[in-house]
């Protein structure tokens, strides 16, 4: 099933000046088409500018598309009274730890979003327990968020929205402020979730080797799909991934630099592994 | 210009509740036109050490010197300190305010009491190094992407012709085209005015590739320093205090382990390509 769907949507980011004039527009999504399935794990890439924070903003009907339709698990984005529904089964988490956390207790900051649904609190006791289980910080239920790591308040934020009971979770750019643990726990957090309660997880993401370990990757260029597949399909064109501004985890890019000086490989090798294999493998036949 | 750190400690809050020792017992030599990069968790004190380089925090004991001279020995140089040292700020996208890149830009030349050809020149000079092209300049810094942001600030530090280039973190969140232009511009930017520059990074991948040598901190102390081979060889180490080596490196060692016997002491991309070429090819 489709939890996610873009069909022929357009956005507009428009200026006015003090009289309420329009001085500037740019259009940031063009006529884009896009479904997700429930389940999956797809990383977003594209540079800066691309438009993927755009595309999350729709997603999650913080905007509403120009032209075009967003449904998210069933709803449309641009129907007034589907706003709270959407906003409730996609829950966003954003670049900046520290420009998420509201309150001076973690398990508060968690709970903070049930309690505006209006739960019942030995009901929202159970959800913050839970949602801070899964992403391993339990034990700081107690603890004031403002002297945990970034990759732990990322963590926290992350529990805030699965204490919503979200069917999809998107996450802008998570791990770009993280150092190389933060950034670890973060991506092992997401693909638990995604794995064990079946959470449709969107990562935007500048680095390869997390997109990599994604399902499905995205690429966004002005405001358009540039290449939609798997990290294996996707990685294997690293001219085209250049093209783009973008990279390629560094084993692919050792894959390719190999395969051009005439080494007999496949392309679209994406792990250790993968590639100590293949290596080993052509070293015997020699 | 060299920096020297000798036995230097730092407290937040000293003497309060929520007393900090950010900086413990930091002995360091970085020589005079040396590239080197500073690696560390998340609050192991690197941008804390980095603001003595400039003077902008003062040691509660030790001392740093710059070029043999004690900096906090007299306090009345510090604002000459601080236009030889150039410090990009983690984040110095927030510290845009003029009205224009280009004013942004001129904003710390103004008082140096240059021509304005002189000026002009400078302010060209920085923003073509950071890859903003004319199309920019008369643009509001506020109008601009969070890498075109980034870039901005970078120019205003860079026009300013620092004796030694310090950056804390300077590519968080530009997208891997960005990251590599800006760093790659760095490197030659150091090698052309053979200045000092100091890179705090998150990417062992950049440090492997860009610098001469590493200092790794945690918990406020330097645990290990030398060259980039010196330092990455220690994975396990790095990985302890919630860093890593380089992603080739992993590959490197699963190669040796499977008796696929490569050249060691590889970090980059580049040296793999090469060193499994040399074993394929025999
Ligand atoms: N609030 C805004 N007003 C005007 N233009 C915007 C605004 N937000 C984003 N844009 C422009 O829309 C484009 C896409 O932005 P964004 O979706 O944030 O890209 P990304 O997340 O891929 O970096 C960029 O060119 C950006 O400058
Ligand atoms: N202004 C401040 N007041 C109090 N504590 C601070 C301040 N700035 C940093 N710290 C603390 O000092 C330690 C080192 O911080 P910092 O130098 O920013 O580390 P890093 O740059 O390696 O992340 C951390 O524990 C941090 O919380
Ligand atoms: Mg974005
Ligand atoms: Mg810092």
């Amino acid at each position: 099933m489709e939890i996610i769907k873009f069909e022929n949507v357009s956005y507009e980011y428009i200026r006015t000046d003090e009289q309420q004039r329009i001085t500037q527009r740019f259009e940031a999504i063009k006529q884009l088409n896009l479904s997700i399935e429930k389940g999956e794990f797809v990383a977003v890439l594209g540079h800066n500018g691309s438009g993927k924070s755009t595309l999350a903003k729709l997603i999650n009907a913080l905007i509403q598309p120009k032209s075009g339709t967003v449904t998210v698990n069933g709803f449309d984005t641009s129907v007034e009274e589907n706003i709270y529904k959407v906003r409730k089964s996609a829950g966003m988490v954003f670049q900046n730890p520290d420009n998420q956390i509201i309150a001076s207790v973690v398990g508060e900051d968690v709970a903070f979003g049930p309690e505006n649904l209006g739960i019942k609190s030995a009901e929202i006791l159970r959800r913050v327990r839970e949602a801070l289980e899964s992403v391993g910080m339990l034990k700081y239920f107690d603890y004031s968020p403002h002297n945990l790591s970034g990759g732990q308040k990322q963590r926290i934020a992350i529990a805030g929205v699965l204490a919503m009971e979200p069917d999809i979770i998107v996450l802008d750019e998570p791990t770009a402020m993280l150092d190389p643990l933060g950034r670890r726990d973060v991506l092992k957090t997401v693909m638990k979730l995604n794995a064990e309660k079946n959470i449709t997880s969107v990562l935007i993401t500048h680095f390869m080797d997390e997109a990599a370990l994604a399902q499905r990757i995205i690429v966004m260029e002005g405001g358009k799909i540039a290449m939609d597949g798997k990290p294996a399909e996707v990685f294997s064109q690293v001219e085209k991934m250049r093209e783009l501004r973008l990279d390629v985890p560094q084993i692919t890019e050792l894959n390719y630099m190999l395969k051009k000086s005439g080494v007999n490989m496949p392309l679209g090798i994406l792990t250790v592994k993968e590639m100590t294999d293949e290596l080993c493998r052509l070293k015997l036949r020699a | 210009m060299s920096i020297e750190v000798k036995g230097l400690n730092f407290f937040y809050n000293k003497g309060q509740v929520f007393e900090k020792k950010a900086l413990d017992d930091i002995n360091m030599f970085i020589a005079d036109g040396e590239f080197v990069g500073i690696i560390g968790h998340t609050g192991s004190g690197k941008s804390t050490l980095i603001q003595h380089f400039n003077a902008l925090l003062t040691p509660d004991s030790g001392a740093v010197y710059l070029n043999g001279n004690d900096i906090n020995a007299d306090k009345t140089k510090h604002a000459e300190i601080r236009r030889k040292i150039g410090l990009v700020f983690q984040y110095p996208e927030h510290q845009l305010f003029e009205i224009s890149v280009y004013k942004d830009v001129a904003f710390g030349l103004q008082f140096l009491n240059l021509p304005p050809q002189d000026v002009d020149r400078r302010v060209r000079g920085a923003l073509k190094v950071v890859g903003l092209s004319e199309d920019y300049f008369e643009k509001s810094p506020f109008e601009l992407s969070g890498g075109e942001k980034r870039r901005a600030a970078i120019a205003g530090v860079l026009a300013m012709e620092p004796e030694i280039l310090i950056l804390d973190e300077p590519t968080a969140g530009l997208d891997p085209k960005g990251r590599d232009e800006i760093l790659e511009q760095i490197k030659i930017l150091g090698e052309e005015l053979k200045i000092t520059v100091v890179l705090v990074s998150h990417s062992m991948e950049d440090v492997a590739r860009l610098v001469d040598k590493v200092f790794v901190m945690a918990d406020s102390k330097i645990v290990l320093h030398g060259s980039v081979g010196e330092v990455f060889a220690n994975s396990e180490l790095l990985e302890s205090i919630g860093l890593a080596a380089p992603q080739i490196t992993y590959l490197m060692k699963e190669l040796s382990q499977r008796g696929f016997s490569a050249k060691g002491g590889v970090y980059t991309v580049n040296d793999a390509f090469r060193a499994i070429k040399d074993v394929l090819d025999e």
